[in-house]
């Protein structure tokens, strides 16, 4: 089951530009927090759990790096944890390098969570709206890399037959990419022409292009799309009105649960689980019908 | 109704002392299926072109093209984009999209239609081809002959009155090219659209053709039914290309030109007779050989050769023959050393394969003539680059007009590789791989694409190197160029050679996979699988 995947692409946009966005901007660490436990999850599900956990170390590493770093070179902060090289390690600093580490593995785990959902036919979408010209250059460069590859392999491979260039020669080696590269280029640019012709033999550039991919805006894509758009005007109000506003120096800022507060971090908890929660409401239901059938 | 009326046409390219066109008339009514044939060069291409504005090459033009009564080449753009379809030869460049659906919508999105009329125009297309499993797919995923119905699908989706193909099949294998002529029969009797096809595949699309045009150096020798048309190739050096039934009774008065008509001939008046099997004494050393060879592309993935046993002589052409996916090109990596085997031994010339160290199993040994003959150029010049390998291999120059006058390719050495026809590219492509003096010859499928003309002429270099005691190994899907060079074929299947013999024992024995000759003379000649066999062991009663 994947419900979240069959949203209106422009509502996924709308959505993930927001969770994105607030993620990268907002300072306060209970946000980051629930953006990164909510970019978590959202992976776990996509990815069945299992190349989340491998790259996990990954993540794991980046954390203690970026915590690390941090604290070695600013020295703020009003809480001395002890002295290197005479110069302070403060707590403010430790804490402000996790912070920064969250937000960038947060903001990277939206990004593969959305390259995994945005694929290239979405985004092809999203362009036939804004030209259809545009669409079509896109979706020749996705029908042309694969092509180059192949030429490129098949080149290589007979010039290597003609046993002009040494195996164990580094120079060789390199004269035997450059010679294949050449090739390749010219034998793409001798094809380009044909494609073109067969471009204007079915009337490109005859009338206005228009795209055949319409896709029905569902009263769920408008669901998604204004919960996207409310949370994220929400929490730019709350940051614009200090709610959300926190610093690390000298010392932290406080955290007084009131009732904005309240409001902003469950709205950005609804934004962040949004995916989540709408597989597994989806996935509920589907086990619901099933026991029916 | 008339579609097309073509008068005194003469048409010369810039800076060409001779026309392309030569006074060129005829005329081309509703519902017909024409035939456009002709030897490589005799301008078929520059023709059919014409007859598209968009496509139309630059030169001098003089004539008139009239379609439907009108001047051609003021009709309006968008009506000529779509009422007159094309289809052009190479299968990979006339793809634009990624898609299949985004690649049927191309033209009618250049149209400016309404989304929901391309939708229903594509779904009744892919209902129509029953491509419906395609649809979503990535085009660069199909094979050639998918792409090719892809091709011709999405001409056909703009709704046209007349469809022209150059040389449609050329790149296809001899299953897809049946599936891709029935379809174009079926557009053509079901919904009366007009098709003008180039062709030098006669066989198959003579018998459903109305009318046959011959072209020959810009001039229309003949535009006549099949059978009319085939009594004046007869006579000319084109007869190489004609059907086989038509070769074997060229004297009868209805002449045949398919292969039903040929067996109604033979079954009633000829007697049973026996062709002698010709084998090839060959006692020379064993250079190829191959036991047990296991072989697959990724770790996790199928086996592609499973456990093959090949052995081949110094001297033998042997052809090795099998469909799609049988793994025949990945046979011929294994013995270039492109691939390695996972198990079994692979020998060449009684030395394990990886005892060649570095590049030395290319010097002399394996020469590799790929698919797609452009692969082996990279200069401005054919010269250029023999003269890269001549340096490269330390060969004096003098082997660069040896290998030219055996080939007779010394015209074109100062021609840019891909200004060059199939048929003379492949010939050049052979020369590079030949300046090593390999003794082994890997040629990858060495006559797509070709006429009959470049076929003959191929099959005859081939003979005269294998005399000079050069092995030659052909992977090839044409059955009647293998019955007439090879020495002996093989049959690969799921990753096995199934059985390798003499081409007249392996065509007699064969029912379906094999040449018209032997499916018309099977039960009166035994044994006999080429024209030429037929025909000398052809008795009346």
């Amino acid at each position: 089951m994947n419900r979240f995947l069959k949203t209106h692409p422009v509502s996924m946009l709308v959505y993930f530009i927001s969770v994105i966005g607030i993620s990268m901007v907002c300072k306060s660490p209970i946000i980051q927090l629930i953006s990164l436990f909510g970019a978590a999850s959202y992976a776990v599900w996509l990815t069945k759990g299992r190349e989340f956990l491998s790259q996990l170390a990954f993540f794991v590493t980046l954390f203690l790096l970026i915590s690390v770093t941090n604290p070695l070179f600013v020295h703020n902060g009003k809480t001395p944890l002890f002295f290197m090289n005479g110069n302070p390690v403060t707590l403010e600093a430790v804490i402000c390098g996790m912070s920064i580490a969250v937000v960038i593995i947060s903001v990277i785990l939206w990004f593969s969570c959305m390259t995994r959902v945005m694929t290239s036919d979405k985004f092809y979408f999203i362009f036939s709206r804004i030209s259809p010209k545009l669409a079509l250059v896109f979706s020749m460069a996705l029908n042309f890399i694969p092509k180059l590859k192949k030429s490129y392999k098949d080149t290589e491979k007979a010039h290597k037959t003609l046993g002009i260039y040494s195996t164990d020669s580094r120079v060789d080696r390199l004269k035997l990419k450059l010679k294949t590269m050449s090739s390749v280029v010219s034998q793409s640019a001798e094809n380009s022409i044909e494609t073109s012709a067969s471009m204007n033999a079915r009337g490109y550039g005859d009338k206005k292009r228009t795209s055949c991919f319409v896709k029905k805006f569902t009263a769920f894509d408008f669901f998604v799309m204004v919960i996207s758009l409310a949370v994220f005007t929400a929490e730019i109000i709350f940051m614009l009105n200090k709610t959300l506003a926190f610093e690390f120096y000298p010392t932290f800022s406080k955290i007084t649960i009131e009732i904005n507060g309240v409001i902003a971090y469950s709205g950005c908890f609804v934004l962040c689980f949004l995916p989540v929660i709408i597989e597994i409401t989806e996935s509920l239901k589907w086990k619901y019908f099933v026991s029916k059938i | 109704m008339e579609i097309f009326r073509v008068k005194n046409l003469s048409f010369s390219y810039p800076e060409a002392d001779k026309k392309a066109l030569d006074d060129v008339s005829f005329s081309v009514n509703s519902g017909e299926f024409i035939t456009l044939c002709g030897k490589s060069g005799s301008s078929k291409t520059t023709l059919l072109k014409l007859l598209k504005p968009q496509l139309s090459p630059k030169g001098d033009k003089n004539g008139e093209i009239l379609y439907k009564g009108n001047d051609l080449y003021t009709t309006e753009n968008a009506v000529t984009a779509t009422k007159i379809g094309y289809v052009m030869q190479n299968t990979e460049t006339q793809i634009v999209c990624d898609t299949v659906i985004k690649e049927l919508a191309f033209g009618l999105e250049n149209m400016g239609a309404n989304p929901f009329e391309i939708k229903r125009r594509i779904a009744e297309i892919s209902a129509f081809f029953g491509i419906e499993e395609w649809v979503l797919k990535n085009t660069n995923e199909l094979s050639g002959g998918q792409k090719q119905i892809v091709s011709l699908a999405s001409v056909l989706v703009m709704n046209p009155e007349v469809i022209i193909l150059d040389e449609p099949t050329s790149q296809l294998d001899p299953v897809a090219t049946d599936t891709f002529f029935s379809l174009l029969e079926k557009i053509n009797r079901q919904f009366g659209i007009t098709i003008i096809l180039s062709e030098h595949n006669l066989e198959q699309c003579f018998p459903m053709s109305d009318r046959v045009i011959f072209l020959d150096e810009g001039k229309i020798v003949c535009d006549d039914t099949p059978k009319n048309a085939c009594r004046k190739i007869l006579k000319t050096d084109m007869k190489k290309a004609l059907p086989s039934a038509t070769r074997i009774f060229e004297n009868e008065n209805n002449l045949p030109i398919s292969v039903r008509e040929g067996r109604e001939i033979i079954l009633d008046g000829y007697e049973k007779t026996t062709c002698p099997i010709v084998e090839k004494q060959n006692d020379n050393e064993e250079i190829i050989s191959l036991k047990d060879v296991w072989f697959r592309y990724e770790k996790n993935g199928k086996d592609v050769l499973k456990g093959l046993d090949l052995s081949v002589k110094k001297g033998e052409i042997l052809a090795i023959l099998g469909s799609n996916g049988s793994g025949k090109t990945t046979l011929l990596n294994v013995i270039s050393k492109l691939r390695k085997a996972y198990k079994g031994s692979v020998k060449l010339k009684n030395t394990a394969i990886s005892s060649y160290k570095g590049n030395s199993l290319y010097r002399g040994i394996v020469g590799f003539l790929p698919q797609n003959p452009k692969t082996v150029f990279s200069n401005d010049t054919v010269r250029e680059d023999f003269l890269e390998s001549c340096k490269a291999l330390s060969k004096d120059e003098s082997v660069i007009d040896e290998i030219s006058k055996k080939l007779s390719i010394s015209h074109l050495l100062d021609r840019h590789p891909f200004d060059l026809s199939g048929g003379e590219i492949q010939k050049c492509a052979l020369g590079r791989v030949m300046i090593s003096n390999p003794e082994i010859l890997l040629l990858d499928e060495p006559t797509k694409g070709l006429d009959a003309f470049y076929k003959s002429e191929l099959s005859e270099i081939f003979t005269k190197l294998s005399e000079e005691g050069k092995t030659i190994l052909i992977v090839t899907h044409d059955l009647e160029f293998s019955a007439n060079t090879a020495h002996s074929c093989a049959m690969l299947f799921d990753g096995e050679i199934v059985c390798k013999d003499t081409p007249q024992k392996f065509f007699y024995e064969n029912y379906f996979y094999t040449t018209s000759c032997a499916s018309i003379a099977k039960d009166v000649v035994k044994n006999a699988v080429t024209v030429s066999q037929v025909t000398e062991n052809l008795r009346k009663n």
